[in-house]
C-alpha cells in the first residue's frame, strides 16, 4: 500500500511540473507591476511622447472584443493638465451607430491603476471626461477585483473621435478598499464575516486595464450594417445620413426615410427631422 | 496644442443617472448563491473510503455529491425600508453512479429546504439598521472551512431582529428551533473591539417544548444553556480566532460531539462541557496561504464513568504557483478518549489544484488529489478496533479528482 502512495504522489509531481508552461493571467501581469514606488519612478524618467493630443499614437478600438492594455514603462507618456500620466489612446470607430465601452482597470494584491477617460472630438478638443465614475467591483465568477465604469453612448451622431485613458495625480493619491476574499466567501454563503481590515489598493502609475465596446442605439440605414465613411470623405456621419433621408424621399420611399429619421433621433441626431420636412416640402 | 478650453470640458449628466439606474436595477436584481461539491475517487480497497471531515479535515476526504442553490432578491425598497426574500435548497448524493435519485426513501441521495426567509430593513422605528425577520435562515453561522465544522451554527425555522446598534456593537435576538422540539433563544452582542481585537459574545437557552402525552411519559424538558465567546484578530493579511463555549445540560455533549447548538444531548443528567478552539486563516508571503485549527474539548456527565473528551491539530497550507495553480497539502490529527474507549485518526493529503483566482477563497478549484488516513482505535475494554476500513484494514489512500464551488 506504501508503493500506490508515492505513486499516486509522482504522479501528482508530474502535473505540478507543467507549471512553468502555463500563459500569463491578466491577474498575474497586475501583480508583475512594478511597485508603487517603482512605478512612480519609472514615469518620471519616462520621456514624454508630445505635446499635443494629435501627435499621440492612436490604435483602434475593437468593437465586440475583450482588449487587454497594460500601463508601464513601455506605454506612451503624456503631460496632461492633471499631471504626467502613461497613456493609452484609441481611434472610436467611425459609425452612425453609438458604442457603449466597458472599461476595468484589474487590481493586482495590493494596487490598482485608477483611470480617467477623457473623449476627443475629431478637432482634439476635450469634450467629455469619466474618472469618478469608476467604481470598485469586488471579484465574482467571471472577473477578479476591479475598478470599472461604463461608458455610455460614446460616438454615432455626437463628434466623439478619440479616447484616452489615463490616470492624475490626484487619482495616484488616492486608494481603493477592497472586499477581504474571506468576507466575500462568508457574505456569498450566509456565514458571519471575519472582523477584519479589507485590503487597500494604493493607486498605481502602472496597472492593466480590459476594454470591451459594443453598439447599442439603431442600427441604419438598415439593421445590422452601418454607414461606412469613406476616409477621404469631409462629411460626418449624421451628415451622411441625413443624404441617405433626403435620397429616400426623392425616390418615394416615405416609409423608409421615416423609418431612418426615427432611428437617427435614437441615435441622437438632431437635425435629420428638419432634413426629412425640408426634404418633402421640396418634392411639391 | 494643450486643451484648456474649459468649455468643452464637462461630465455628462445623462451617464451619471444611467450609473445611478443601473445600480438602483441591481438593489432589485436577483441574486443568486450557492455552493457545490462533487468528483470522482477510488481507494486502494474499492471505493473512494472517508471519514468524518470535521475530525482530520476534508481535502481528500469527501465522498459524496453536495450542493446549495440559493435565490434571494430585494422586492421592495422604498424610502430606506426593503423587503428581501431568500430561498435555499440543499442536495446530496451517494456520488456512486449516475443516475442518483433524490427521491424520499431512496438511499443515494437526498434533497432538502435549508432557506425560506424574509428579511426586512428600516422598519423598526426604535432601530432603523436593524433587520426583521422571520422563516428559515441560515443564521450568522460560524464555522472552520477546511474541516467544515460548524462549531456555532443554530440555523432553522426562526425569527428575530439582527444587528441592533448598541455602544460598539451590534445585538442580535433571535429564536429557533434546530431540531426536534428545541427551542432557542439566541442572544448575541458582535463587534466589540478589544484592542486590535473584535469580541463576539453569545448565550443560546434551550428548552425541549413537550407535548401533555411527552410530559405524561416523564420526557425531560430542563432548560439547557450554551455560553460561546470569540475573540478574532487580524493577522498576516487574515486573521485567527479563538472561541470558548460552555454548554450546560443538554449543550455539555455537543460540546464533544462536534455540535453547534442546533440540537442537545441528554437532558436532567448533569452534563456539562467546554470546547476551546483556535483557528485562522493567514497568509504568511504572497506564494503561501494556510488554513489551520486546533482544538479541545470535553463533556461529562452522570451517566459516564469518567468524561469524554478529544483533542485536534488540522492545517491546510498551499503553495501557489500562479494565480491559478497551487499545490496544496493538508495534514489532520484527532485523538479522543470517550470514557475509556480510545481513537487516534490521522489524515495527509496532497493536491494539485487549479482555481478561479489567487486567495485560498477563491472558487471555483479543481483537484487532483492523494490522501492517506489511518486509524488507530480500541474501545472501553481495550479491544482493537482499528479495522474501520474495507477489509478490517486500519488504513487506507484514496486517490481523486474533486471539483468545489461557490459563488
Amino acid at each position: 500500500m506504501k508503493h500506490s502512495f508515492v505513486l499516486a504522489l509522482i504522479c501528482l509531481l508530474g502535473v505540478t511540473g507543467c507549471q512553468s508552461g502555463w500563459k500569463k493571467s491578466p491577474i498575474m501581469m497586475a501583480n508583475a507591476s512594478l511597485p508603487i514606488g517603482a512605478a512612480n519612478k519609472a514615469l518620471d524618467d519616462a520621456p514624454i511622447c508630445c505635446d499635443q493630443y494629435s501627435d499621440i499614437a492612436y490604435q483602434a478600438l475593437p468593437i465586440e472584443e475583450t482588449k487587454v492594455v497594460e500601463f508601464n514603462s513601455a506605454s506612451q507618456s503624456y503631460q496632461f493638465d492633471s499631471g504626467k500620466s502613461f497613456v493609452t489612446a484609441f481611434i472610436i470607430p467611425e459609425s452612425n451607430r453609438p458604442i457603449d465601452i466597458e472599461i476595468s482597470s484589474i487590481a493586482a494584491e495590493d494596487r490598482v491603476f485608477s483611470p480617467t477617460v477623457t473623449l476627443l472630438d475629431s478637432n482634439f478638443q476635450e469634450v467629455r471626461k469619466a474618472d469618478k465614475e469608476f467604481v470598485y467591483k469586488s471579484a465574482d465568477l467571471v472577473n477578479g477585483e476591479r475598478l470599472e465604469a461604463t461608458i455610455s453612448s460614446v460616438g454615432g451622431f455626437k463628434d466623439e473621435k478619440y479616447l484616452l485613458i489615463y490616470t492624475t495625480d490626484q487619482q495616484r493619491m488616492n486608494t481603493t478598499t477592497m472586499i477581504h476574499p474571506a468576507k466575500q466567501f462568508a457574505l456569498a454563503t450566509n456565514r458571519v464575516p471575519p472582523e477584519i481590515d479589507d485590503p487597500v489598493a494604493q493607486h498605481s502609475a502602472m496597472g492593466l486595464i480590459s476594454i470591451y465596446a459594443k453598439y447599442v442605439g439603431k442600427a441604419t440605414p438598415s439593421a445590422n450594417t452601418t454607414v461606412k465613411v469613406p476616409e477621404s470623405a469631409n462629411i460626418s456621419v449624421e451628415e451622411q445620413t441625413n443624404e441617405l433621408i433626403k435620397q429616400a424621399v426623392t425616390d418615394g420611399n416615405i416609409e423608409e426615410a421615416m423609418r431612418l429619421v426615427d432611428d437617427a433621433e435614437a441615435n441622437g441626431s438632431k437635425t435629420a427631422r428638419t432634413v426629412f420636412i425640408d426634404a418633402v416640402k421640396n418634392q411639391k | 496644442m494643450r486643451h484648456n478650453n474649459n468649455k468643452c470640458v464637462f461630465r455628462i449628466a445623462p451617464m451619471a443617472t444611467a450609473l445611478a439606474a443601473v445600480m438602483a436595477m441591481n438593489a432589485g436584481a436577483v441574486e443568486w448563491h450557492g455552493y457545490a461539491r462533487s468528483g470522482i475517487g477510488m481507494s486502494d480497497d474499492g471505493d473512494q473510503q472517508c471519514v468524518d471531515v470535521k475530525t482530520v479535515g476534508r481535502l481528500g476526504n469527501e465522498c459524496e455529491t453536495y450542493a446549495e442553490l440559493g435565490l434571494a432578491q430585494e422586492v421592495y425598497n422604498r424610502d430606506g425600508k426593503t423587503f428581501k426574500v431568500e430561498t435555499m435548497l440543499a442536495y446530496k448524493t451517494d456520488q456512486t453512479g449516475d443516475y442518483e435519485s433524490l427521491a424520499a426513501g431512496d438511499d443515494s441521495g437526498d434533497i432538502a429546504l435549508r432557506q425560506m426567509n424574509v428579511q426586512a430593513k428600516g422598519l423598526l422605528g426604535f432601530a432603523p439598521e436593524a433587520t426583521l425577520w422571520a422563516g428559515k435562515r441560515y443564521y450568522q453561522r460560524h464555522d472552520i472551512h477546511h474541516i467544515d465544522f460548524y462549531y456555532w451554527d443554530i440555523s432553522g425555522p426562526g425569527a428575530g431582529i439582527e444587528g441592533i446598534d448598541a455602544g460598539p456593537g451590534k445585538v442580535s435576538i433571535a429564536w429557533t428551533n434546530g431540531y426536534s422540539n428545541q427551542n432557542t433563544l439566541d442572544l448575541r452582542y458582535a463587534g466589540l473591539p478589544v484592542g486590535s481585537s473584535t469580541l463576539e459574545l453569545g448565550l443560546d437557552v434551550a428548552k425541549p417544548e413537550l407535548t401533555d402525552a411527552e410530559k405524561d411519559a416523564g420526557s425531560k424538558d430542563d432548560i439547557s444553556a450554551l455560553f460561546t465567546g470569540e475573540l478574532s484578530t487580524p493577522v498576516m493579511s487574515g486573521f485567527n480566532k479563538v472561541v470558548f463555549q460552555y454548554g450546560h445540560e443538554g449543550f455539555g455533549q455537543p460540546m464533544r460531539d462536534f455540535g453547534s447548538g442546533n440540537w442537545l444531548g441528554g437532558l436532567d443528567q448533569g452534563g456539562k462541557g467546554y470546547r476551546l478552539i483556535d483557528w485562522g486563516v493567514i497568509k504568511p508571503s504572497s506564494q503561501i496561504e494556510l488554513g489551520y485549527s486546533a482544538i479541545y474539548a470535553n463533556f461529562e456527565d452522570d451517566t459516564l464513568k469518567d468524561d469524554r473528551s478529544f483533542w485536534s491539530v488540522s492545517a491546510r497550507p498551499m503553495y501557489k504557483w500562479t494565480d491559478h495553480t497551487r499545490t496544496i497539502l493538508e495534514v489532520g490529527y484527532f485523538d479522543a478518549d470517550d470514557d475509556g474507549a480510545e481513537t487516534q485518526l490521522s489524515k495527509i493529503t496532497l493536491a494539485q489544484a487549479w482555481s478561479a483566482g489567487p486567495s485560498y477563497w477563491a472558487r471555483p478549484e479543481i483537484r487532483i488529489f492523494v490522501s492517506s488516513i489511518s486509524n488507530d482505535s480500541s474501545d472501553a475494554s481495550g479491544k482493537d478496533t482499528s479495522g474501520i476500513f474495507n477489509g478490517g484494514e486500519d488504513s487506507v489512500i484514496n486517490f481523486g479528482v474533486q471539483a468545489e464551488a461557490w459563488w
